[in-house]
C-alpha cells in the first residue's frame, strides 16, 4: 500500500519508538497527527517535522482521558483530513515484585496500555467504518505473550491489548479495516531504563523497530513481531510444559537480574 | 491441600453457578468459608444453607472491583475466620462485544472484576501467606482467553490479563511455598451462559462437575488445568493457528454460529 498522502495518527508520538515511526511515516509522505503527554518531546518532534515540511498537527493529551482523546482526534481530522492509519503506541512499563506488588502502578498500566489504546480506537473506528477503509496498529509487546519475570502487571496489560485487538481483527477486516498487532522485543528507548532485567538479547534501535512497523503497515500484516531471535526464544518457551516454563523463568530471572526474584 | 478440615477458604462469585457449587463442595469437606458476591439475597441463602449443614461461614456482598471495600471485606474475613489458606477467584461477568462498536465501558468493567479483583486480593492476602510460607491462590480463567474471540473480544482480553498475571507471579511464589493455579474453564451451564447455544459436538459442563474438577486440580497442586477435555483440545489447536488461518476460522465460525441470530425469525 502506498503511504503518500495518508493521514496517520500516532499516540505516544514523543516516545522512542513513536518518534522514529513518525519520522519514517513523514518520509513516506504521510500527514501526521501526534498525540502524547510529553510536551517537550512533542515540540521537538513537531519541529523536526516542520523543518522537513511534513504536514502535521500535535496535541498534548493524556490517553487515559477518553473525552480528551476524542476531542484531540476530531480536531486533527479537521486539520488533516480523515484518519487512514491509527498507531496506538503510548505505553508505560512497570516492575512487579513479590514483596512489592505496586497495585497503583498495575492500575495505571491497565489504564494507559489497554484503555488508552481502546479509547483511541473508539475515536477513529466509526469514521473508518463509514469510509470502509482504514488501518489500526496496536503496539503491544512480546512480553504479553507469556507472563514474564518481574513484569506481572506489564505482561498482563499487554496480553489484554493483544487479545482484544485479535478479537476485533477478523470482523473488521471484512469491513475493509486492517488491524495490525505489533509485538516488539527489547528496543533501546527511555521505556527500557525502568527495567530491572538485563535483556537476554541485545536490544534493537528505535529506527529498526520503526522499519519493522512501517513494513507491516504497508503490507497490512496481521501481526508484526520482532526481532526474530526474541520471537524464536518465545516460540521455544511456548513449547515447554508449564513446569519447565516456570523453571526456565526462574533461572532466567536469576541470571539477568540482581533483584530478588 | 491434603487436609481440608478447618482450612480457611475465601471464594468470590459465591452467588454464581460455579461459585455456589464450589462452596458446597468445600463446606462438605469442613472448610471455613468466606463468601463474596454482589447479591445479598443469594449469598445469605447460601450461607444459611451451609451453616445448616454444619459449616462455618461468613458472607459479605462486595464489588471486587472496588479496591477499598474489597480490601476491607478481606481484612474482616481474615480477622473473623483466621488467616486465609486459599483464595478462589470465581467472580466474573460476560459482556459480549460488538466488534464494530466495541463498548469500552464493558472492557473496563470486566478488567476490573476479573483481573483487578484478583490483584487487590493478592495484595491483601499475600504478605500473610509469605510469612507463613504457605497458601494457595486460584484464578478461574477461561479457555476463551487463549485467543481473541471476536464476539467476546473484551471478555477474552480481561481473562488473558488474569492468567498472564498469575503466570508471571507463579514461579517466584512457588519457591516460597505459595501455589498458584489457573483454571481454564470451558462452557458451564450457569446464568452466564444462559441463552448461549453451543454447536453440536460440544456440551456444557454442569456446575457441580466443574467444581469437582477445580478442586481436583487444586488438590493435585496443578499449575494449570483446562477442561472439559474436548473444548480444551479444540482451543489448543486454535491457539496454534497462524493469524490468517485464525481469522479465517473465526469468520467461518461466526457465520455458522450466528447465522440464525442474524436471520429474522419467522413468527409462528
Ligand atoms: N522499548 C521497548 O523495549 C518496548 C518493547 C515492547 C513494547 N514496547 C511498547 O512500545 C510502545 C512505545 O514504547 P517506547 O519504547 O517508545 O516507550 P517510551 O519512549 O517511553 O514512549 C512512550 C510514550 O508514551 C507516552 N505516554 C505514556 N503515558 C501516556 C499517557 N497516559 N498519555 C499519553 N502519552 C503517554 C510517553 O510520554 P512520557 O515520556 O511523558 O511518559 C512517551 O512519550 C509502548 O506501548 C511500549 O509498551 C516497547
Ligand atoms: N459459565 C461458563 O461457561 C464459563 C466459562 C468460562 C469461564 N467462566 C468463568 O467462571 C466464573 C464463574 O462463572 P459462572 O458461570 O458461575 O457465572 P455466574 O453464575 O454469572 O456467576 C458469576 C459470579 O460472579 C459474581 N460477580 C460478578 N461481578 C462481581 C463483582 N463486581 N464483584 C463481586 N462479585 C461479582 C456474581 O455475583 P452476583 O450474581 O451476586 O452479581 C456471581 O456470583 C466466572 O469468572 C466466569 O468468567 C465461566
Amino acid at each position: 500500500m502506498s503511504l503518500a498522502g495518508r493521514v496517520a495518527v500516532v499516540t505516544g508520538a514523543a516516545g522512542g519508538i513513536g518518534q522514529a515511526l513518525c519520522r519514517a511515516l513523514a518520509r513516506h509522505g504521510c500527514a501526521l497527527g501526534l498525540l502524547d503527554c510529553n510536551e517537550a518531546g512533542l515540540a521537538t518532534l513537531a519541529d523536526t517535522l516542520a523543518s522537513a515540511q511534513a504536514p502535521h498537527a500535535a496535541e498534548i493529551v493524556d490517553v487515559r482521558r477518553r473525552t480528551d482523546v476524542q476531542r484531540a482526534i476530531a480536531s486533527m481530522e479537521r486539520k488533516l483530513g480523515p484518519v487512514d492509519i491509527l498507531v496506538a503506541c503510548a505505553g508505560v512499563t512497570g516492575v512487579t515484585l513479590v514483596r512489592q506488588l505496586a497495585v497503583e502502578e498495575t492500575e495505571h498500566l491497565l489504564e494507559v496500555n489497554v484503555l488508552g489504546a481502546a479509547y483511541a480506537i473508539e475515536a477513529v473506528l466509526p469514521g473508518m467504518l463509514a469510509r470502509r477503509q482504514g488501518q489500526i496498529v496496536g503496539v503491544s509487546s512480546l512480553a504479553g505473550c507469556r507472563g514474564m519475570p518481574f513484569s506481572a502487571g506489564y505482561s498482563a496489560s499487554k496480553a489484554a491489548l493483544s487479545v482484544f485487538l485479535e478479537g476485533l481483527r477478523p470482523p473488521l477486516r471484512r469491513k475493509g479495516i486492517y488491524v495490525t498487532i505489533v509485538l516488539p522485543g527489547h528496543v533501546r528507548t527511555p521505556l527500557m531504563d525502568a527495567a530491572v532485567v538485563k535483556p537476554p538479547m541485545p536490544p534493537i534501535s528505535p529506527d529498526e523497530a520503526a522499519q519493522h512497523i512501517l513494513r507491516a503497515i504497508r503490507r497490512r500484516s496481521r501481526v508484526c513481531a520482532f526481532p526474530r531471535r526474541t520471537c524464536l526464544g518465545l516460540a521455544y518457551l511456548n513449547c515447554l510444559p508449564t513446569r519447565l516454563f516456570d523453571w526456565t523463568m526462574t533461572i532466567g530471572a536469576r541470571r539477568t537480574s540482581d533483584v530478588e526474584y | 491441600m491434603d487436609d481440608w478440615a478447618r482450612k480457611v477458604v475465601i471464594v468470590t462469585g459465591a452467588s454464581g453457578g460455579v461459585g455456589t457449587a464450589l462452596c458446597r463442595l468445600l463446606a462438605s469437606r469442613g472448610c471455613r468459608l468466606g463468601l463474596v458476591g454482589r447479591s445479598r439475597v443469594a449469598l445469605e441463602a447460601l450461607a444459611e444453607e451451609l451453616r445448616q449443614a454444619g459449616a462455618a461461614c461468613l458472607a459479605c456482598e462486595t464489588d471486587v472491583g472496588e479496591r477499598a471495600a474489597w480490601t476491607e471485606t478481606l481484612t474482616q474475613f481474615e480477622h473473623r475466620l483466621g488467616p486465609a489458606d486459599m483464595f478462589i477467584h470465581t467472580a466474573g461477568r460476560l459482556h459480549l462485544t460488538d466488534p464494530l462498536r466495541p463498548n469500552i465501558d464493558d472492557l473496563a468493567e470486566m478488567l476490573r472484576v476479573h483481573y483487578l479483583g484478583f490483584v487487590y486480593a493478592v495484595q491483601v492476602l499475600l504478605p500473610g501467606m509469605l510469612d507463613r510460607g504457605r497458601g494457595h491462590l486460584v484464578a478461574v480463567g477461561s479457555l476463551g482467553s487463549w485467543r481473541g474471540l471476536p464476539r467476546a473480544a473484551a471478555y477474552s482480553a480481561s481473562k488473558a490479563a488474569l492468567s498472564t498475571y498469575v503466570e508471571s507471579l507463579r514461579p517466584p511464589l512457588r519457591q516460597r511455598g505459595i501455589l498458584l493455579t489457573t483454571i481454564h474453564l470451558g462452557l458451564v451451564r450457569t446464568s452466564m451462559t444462559d441463552g448461549l447455544s453451543v454447536p453440536r459436538p460440544w456440551r456444557m459442563l454442569a456446575p457441580d462437575d466443574a467444581a469437582r474438577r477445580i478442586i481436583r486440580a487444586v488438590e493435585r497442586r496443578q499449575r494449570e488445568a483446562a477442561f472439559p477435555c474436548g473444548q480444551a483440545w479444540a482451543m489448543r489447536l486454535v491457539h496454534k493457528l497462524p493469524p490468517w488461518a485464525f481469522d479465517w476460522c473465526m469468520t467461518q465460525a461466526d457465520r455458522y454460529l450466528f447465522r440464525t441470530a442474524a436471520a429474522p425469525r419467522p413468527t409462528p
